[in-house]
C-alpha cells in the first residue's frame, strides 16, 4: 500500500486545508495541529501529513519527500520551485502589494535607487525589474510596514489582507502586484507514481468546488 | 579549525564505497551501450562559451562557470555534454551520414543542477546521428530501458511526450512565440487557471481554448493517444501523434511496453528538442533519472544539418533511487 505525503503550512493555511479534505470526505482527525508534534500519520499508514514552515512547503514538495501540499499563491511566486500548481483553493484569499507613505517623503540624494523593504525579495525584484525600476532590495522577516516609517525604505512589497494595518501606519496601496490564494501543489512524480490516490482527491476538491459554486 | 575541511559547496568527495558502486553502475550502463554498437567518446571538459550560447536554444550565461583563456577567449565549464558531441559530429566526423555514440562524463552548474544543488554530476548517455526515423527514436528508447535495468532499477517509467503536439495547437490558436513561452512554462505546472486567464486575454477561438486546456490532463496509458487523437485536425498534432504510434509499435515488439506512459503535457525546458521527448521516473525519486528526445536543429548551429536522437542520465540520481529502493548493496 502506497502512503500519501501531504505537507501544509502549519497555521490558519493547514486548518483550512484540513478542514477542505474533510468536506472531501478524508478522515483527517489523526492531525493534532494543536500538539507539539511534527508528522501525523493514520492508522493504516496510508496518509502522512507534515506540518512545516510556509515557505518551506514548495521545498518539501519539489523535492518529493511530500507528494501534494498546500501554500499561498505569494510564497509560490517568491520559491520559484519547479513543481505542479493543480488547484485554487479559493481560501487565504489577500493581496500582492506596493505600499508607500501618504505624505511623500523627499528622496536623499545619496539615494539613487528606489529601497524596498519586503519578505519577498524575489518577486519584488522580478516585478520592479519587468518595469525597468532600479531598486535595493532590504530584506526583512516581518512588520515590513515600518520600513518607511523609520525611513529605512521609499516604498513596502507586502501581502495585505485587510489593508487595516497599512492604514494605522500611515501607508496607501500604489500598486497590486497579483492577487493571492491557498494552492494544491503536487510532486511533478508524484503525480504520476502516486496518480491513482492523487487524482480521485483532486476530482474530489473540484466536485466540491463545483457544488459550492452553485450554491 | 583545519581550514581543508571544508570544500566549495555544492560539490561532493566520492569516497572509496559510493565510488565503486558509481564506477561499477556507470560501466554496467556503458557496456551496454557498446553492445549495441554505441562508440565511446570523450570532448574537452572546457569548451568556448559560444558552443553554449546559440540563440534561443542555448544555456544562459549566469548558469555557467566561465574562465578565460591565455588569450583572453571566454571559456566555460560544460554544462551539458550533448552540445559539444553536435559540435564534434558537425565538424570532425562530418564526413559520417550515421553516428552512434556514447559518453561518460562530468558536467557543472554554476547555480547548482536543479534538484538536488550538485554543481558537478556524472553524466551518462547515448546520441544517434544521421537518422530521422521512428526506428531510431525507438531504439533510443529501448537502450534507455535497457541501461536503467542494467543498473538495477526495475520500478520505473518512461514517459513519452512530444513537442510538436504543442507547437501544433500554439499554431492553430495563432499565438506569437512569446506568448506560446508562456504558455508552456505554465501547461508545464499543470496551471491551468492561469492558462485560461491568458486564452480569454488573447481571445482564442473557443474550441482551440477548449483544446488547450485539456493539454495539461493528456497522461497516463497508451490508450491518452486516443483521446488525443481528436486534436489531430492539425497537421503537426497529427504527426506527432502518427510518429509516437510508430515508436510504440517497435516498442511492443520488445515487449516494452509496459515501461511506457504517455505525457502529451512534457514540453521539456531543454529548448534544442524538437520532436519525440520522454523522461524517465520511479516511485522513489521526485524528479527524472533520465531524459531526453530528439533534436533535430543543433547540429546545424555547428556546419551540418544532421538530425539526431539521444539521452542521458545521472549516476548520482541512480544511486539515490537504488539506495532508497534497498538495492544499492
Amino acid at each position: 500500500m502506497k502512503t500519501l505525503n501531504i505537507a501544509l503550512a502549519k497555521g490558519r493555511l493547514a486548518e483550512d486545508s484540513m478542514e477542505l479534505f474533510k468536506q472531501c470526505g478524508m478522515d483527517m482527525s489523526f492531525v493534532k495541529a494543536k500538539s507539539r508534534k511534527l508528522i501525523f500519520a493514520n492508522s493504516d499508514n496510508t496518509i502522512t501529513v507534515i506540518l512545516v514552515k510556509p515557505s518551506d512547503v514548495p521545498t518539501y514538495v519539489e523535492r518529493g519527500v511530500a507528494d501534494i501540499g498546500v501554500v499561498g499563491k505569494d510564497t509560490l511566486i517568491e520559491s520559484n520551485t519547479d513543481l505542479y500548481e493543480m488547484l485554487d483553493l479559493g481560501f487565504g484569499k489577500c493581496r500582492l502589494c506596493v505600499a508607500s507613505p501618504k505624505k511623500a517623503v523627499a528622496n536623499p540624494i545619496t539615494c539613487v535607487n528606489l529601497r524596498v523593504a519586503t519578505k519577498y525579495p524575489n518577486t519584488a525584484k522580478a516585478y520592479y525589474q519587468a518595469k525597468g525600476i532600479n531598486i535595493d532590495i532590504i530584506k526583512l522577516n516581518g512588520s515590513v510596514e515600518l520600513g518607511p516609517l523609520v525611513g529605512l525604505s521609499d516604498v513596502i512589497v507586502d501581502i495585505v489582507e485587510s489593508g487595516k494595518t497599512l492604514v494605522e501606519n500611515g501607508l496607501e496601496i500604489t500598486d497590486e502586484i497579483c492577487s493571492i490564494s491557498a494552492r494544491l501543489v503536487v510532486n511533478k512524480v508524484s503525480l504520476k507514481t502516486k496518480g491513482e490516490i492523487i487524482r480521485p482527491i483532486i476530482a474530489d476538491i473540484r466536485q466540491y468546488q463545483g457544488g459550492k459554486a452553485d450554491i | 579549525m583545519n581550514k581543508f575541511k571544508n570544500i566549495p559547496y555544492g560539490l561532493q568527495d566520492y569516497l572509496p564505497l559510493e565510488y565503486s558502486l558509481k564506477e561499477n553502475i556507470e560501466n554496467k550502463i556503458l557496456s551496454s551501450f557498446k553492445n549495441a554498437g554505441y562508440q565511446m567518446i570523450e570532448t574537452p571538459i572546457l569548451e568556448y562559451m559560444d558552443v553554449f550560447s546559440i540563440s534561443d536554444i542555448g544555456f544562459a550565461a549566469e548558469d555557467m562557470f566561465k574562465l578565460s583563456d591565455s588569450n583572453g577567449s571566454l571559456l566555460v565549464l560544460r554544462p551539458d555534454i550533448t552540445m559539444p558531441i553536435a559540435r564534434m559530429a558537425a565538424t570532425k566526423l562530418s564526413d559520417k551520414d550515421l553516428l552512434k555514440l556514447c559518453y561518460c562524463g562530468n558536467v557543472f552548474h554554476l547555480k547548482g543542477e536543479k534538484k538536488e544543488g550538485y554543481k558537478q554530476v556524472t553524466q551518462i548517455g547515448i546520441e544517434l546521428m544521421g537518422d530521422q526515423s521512428a526506428s531510431a527514436d525507438a531504439e533510443c528508447l529501448i537502450l534507455a530501458i535497457n541501461s536503467l535495468r542494467e543498473a538495477g532499477l526495475n520500478d520505473f517509467q518512461i514517459e513519452i511526450g512530444q513537442t510538436d503536439f504543442f507547437k501544433g495547437l500554439m499554431i492553430e490558436a495563432g499565438l506569437n512565440e512569446s506568448d506560446s513561452e508562456q504558455i508552456r512554462r505554465f501547461v508545464e505546472m499543470k496551471d491551468m487557471l492561469s492558462i485560461e486567464i491568458m486564452l480569454d486575454e488573447k481571445s482564442v477561438d473557443l474550441s482551440i481554448k477548449n483544446d488547450i486546456l485539456e493539454l495539461p490532463t493528456l497522461y497516463g496509458g497508451i490508450e491518452i493517444l486516443d483521446s488525443a487523437k481528436k486534436y489531430s485536425k492539425n497537421p503537426l498534432c497529427k504527426k506527432a501523434i502518427d510518429n509516437i504510434e510508430k515508436v510504440l509499435s517497435i516498442l511492443k515488439e520488445y515487449q516494452l511496453l509496459e515501461y511506457i506512459s504517455i505525457d502529451l503535457s512534457i514540453v521539456q525546458s531543454v529548448h534544442y528538442y524538437t520532436g519525440i521527448v520522454f523522461k524517465g521516473i520511479c516511485p522513489n525519486l521526485g524528479y527524472p533519472l533520465l531524459t531526453g528526445g530528439r533534436y533535430d536543429n543543433l547540429i546545424k548551429n555547428y556546419g551540418k544539418d544532421m538530425p539526431a536522437v539521444g539521452f542521458a542520465m545521472t549516476s548520482k540520481h541512480i544511486l539515490i533511487a537504488l539506495e532508497r529502493e534497498g538495492k544499492l548493496i
